[in-house]
């Protein structure tokens, strides 16, 4: 029981990382490739921060947050204001350096051991903690993208030439979509950190960079409610996958699973729709019409 | 004398040896719509793109009523109050009609990220005003019906529209149309001369147009500027151009004998 309450967990954290990813790939357009290193700096910042001062465990997810949205800001600065592919480039490169820095850094980071001994969620604390900050992030998020800041992150995605001709400052815009995923992805890290109780390199690879992308691809780009769906089936998927006779099959199966969506819903599960209830009743509506007339026939 | 809602001074532009725009200068007066108008490759783009701050001039000035805003960036630009359509429609293509609109609307709404992602009173009383404006003018260009469909899915002749709508939505002064009548029948382009002046009325606005359809240029343009090749042939009246040597060789070329 314990076991799936832990991959709950981690379901719940990885939400957090993908919905910020979410917003700088799926609603900006701009790709990145090393968000695993922005939970990183989350992760190691909260440790060290809660360890030496002493501080409660929410100090140090604001402290990780704070760190990790001032690096991303720092290197979008001169990055983002370049067309082409450079952005994301750079986000590889501070990805694989944030990795490396981790391993052999050892007097901060504790090296490739990892970084342990430090006050962490005991037990069931760590569900009080990730649930309701998961949820203030949905609801936020959800606010932000449909405000006027999130339809001009759209906008910018859509047509930047046409996003410039309404006055919208894309550099800015830019700046504020980094901004935000890489505050989720520091929160996200930190809770990480203080779930496992233990932060080492190993937990922020540049697998788990291409992860955090994926999903929110598979979710469907420009869509919240994708970004959700996607991270309850893709976390959880190699923990599913562990048991029966899928061992070793398990990788194989998770590439599959993502090979299929991309062949058969190219704009993602959720496409860029979000989740209503009006829409859901027309949907039935409509499902239900056509079976009716199936019946008729 | 009224006062010149966009004057362009001397204003040149060259790509490495190609004179894009040599030597143009146009006075555009406030409520007047005026006509660009020339053949193939002439360089009435590049003049929009000039104006629009896309790309800088080599020399010379270029006016918004009073304000200089030769270099300035494209965005800011919109904010002096210039809105523009493009050749090839540029929308936002996989976004619904109305938040096309509402995007355009974003100068006059002014909340922060706190009061948008808070949903505070400001964020609802901005919103609900912003929204109502966009509906108003859904109606009144017959758009209505397709305010939820994704912009990029309706019929070509309506994608225009919802740009030229989009542009008013930024609360300009002066609205470039960069062919507005391309690949529109005779019928259709007689309804768009007949929207253009009811928004030049409606909402007080300076319009200049570059089209290839004489008959939309010589209906509603008070006066228009000829180029071919960059130069500036004349300035005048539709009248005056259609009898203008200089342009019939433009346009029908000339006998070499």
């Amino acid at each position: 029981m314990t076991y799936w309450l832990g991959v709950l967990v981690q379901t719940c954290i990885y939400m957090i990382a993908i919905i910020g990813v979410s917003i700088l790939s799926g609603f900006c357009g701009l790709f990145t490739l090393g968000h695993a290193g922005f939970m990183a700096i989350g992760a190691y910042t909260s440790a060290i921060v809660v360890n030496t001062f002493d501080v409660p465990i929410f100090v140090g997810l604001l402290a990780g947050m704070l760190l990790s949205t001032l690096l991303g800001l720092l290197i979008g600065a001169p990055t983002l204001r370049i067309n082409g592919d450079y952005f994301i480039i750079a986000t590889m490169g501070i990805g694989e350096a944030i990795y490396l820095l981790s391993q052999y850094l050892i007097p901060v980071t504790g090296g490739p051991y990892g970084y342990m001994d430090f006050h962490s969620f005991r037990g069931m604390e760590a569900l009080f903690y990730v649930v309701p900050i998961l949820i203030v992030v949905i609801v936020v998020t959800y606010f932000f993208i449909k405000s006027k800041h999130g339809r001009n992150i759209v906008a910018l995605r859509e047509n930047e030439m046409a996003a410039l001709t309404v006055g919208i400052n894309v550099y800015r815009y830019k700046m504020i979509s980094m901004g935000y995923s890489c505050a989720l992805c520091g929160l996200a890290g930190g809770l990480l950190a203080h779930y496992m109780t233990n932060v080492n390199p190993a937990m922020f690879t540049s697998t788990k960079s291409n992860d955090l992308v994926i999903a929110v691809v598979l979710g469907g780009r420009g869509s919240l409610t994708g970004a959700i769906i996607a991270a309850m089936i893709l976390t959880p998927l190699p923990e599913l996958l562990r048991f029966s006779s899928a061992q070793e099959w398990r990788l194989i199966m998770y590439g599959l699973t993502i090979v299929l969506v991309i062949l058969f819903r190219p704009t993602g599960l959720y496409g860029d729709r979000e989740f209503s209830i009006s829409g859901l009743a027309k949907w039935i509506k409509r499902h239900s019409q056509r079976l009716m007339k199936r019946g008729e026939n | 004398m009224s006062t010149v809602a966009l004057g362009l001074y001397n204003v040149c532009k060259s790509f490495g040896g190609l004179k894009a725009s040599n030597n143009i200068n146009i006075e555009v007066l406030e409520h007047e719509i005026y006509g660009i108008i020339g053949p193939n490759g002439a360089g009435k783009t590049t003049l929009f793109n000039l104006i629009t701050g896309v790309i800088a001039p080599t020399s010379g000035t270029i006016r918004i009523y009073d304000k200089d805003i030769t270099n300035l960036a494209p965005d800011k630009i919109c904010g002096v109050g210039i809105a523009r359509t493009f050749q090839n429609i540029r929308l936002f293509n996989a976004v619904s009609v109305l938040e096309n609109l509402m995007i355009a609307c974003q100068q006059t709404i002014h909340y922060s990220a706190l009061d948008g992602c808070l949903r505070t009173p400001r964020f609802r009383r901005e919103e609900k005003a912003a929204q109502e404006k966009c509906m108003a003018i859904l109606e009144k260009f017959n758009l209505l019906q397709y305010k939820d469909v994704a912009a990029g899915k309706l019929p070509y002749g309506s994608q225009r529209r919802v740009e030229i709508m989009r542009a008013i939505m930024t609360n300009p002064r002066v609205v470039l149309l960069d062919e507005p009548a391309a690949g529109m029948n005779e019928e259709e382009t007689a309804t768009l001369a007949e929207m253009i002046r009811m928004l030049q009325k409606e909402y007080n606005l300076t319009i200049v147009v570059i089209d290839h359809h004489m008959d939309l240029i010589m209906e509603i343009c008070d006066r228009l500027t000829v180029i071919n090749f960059g130069e500036q042939l004349m300035t005048g009246t539709p009248e005056q151009a259609q009898s203008d040597q200089k342009v019939i060789d433009a346009y029908l070329g000339v006998d070499d004998e």
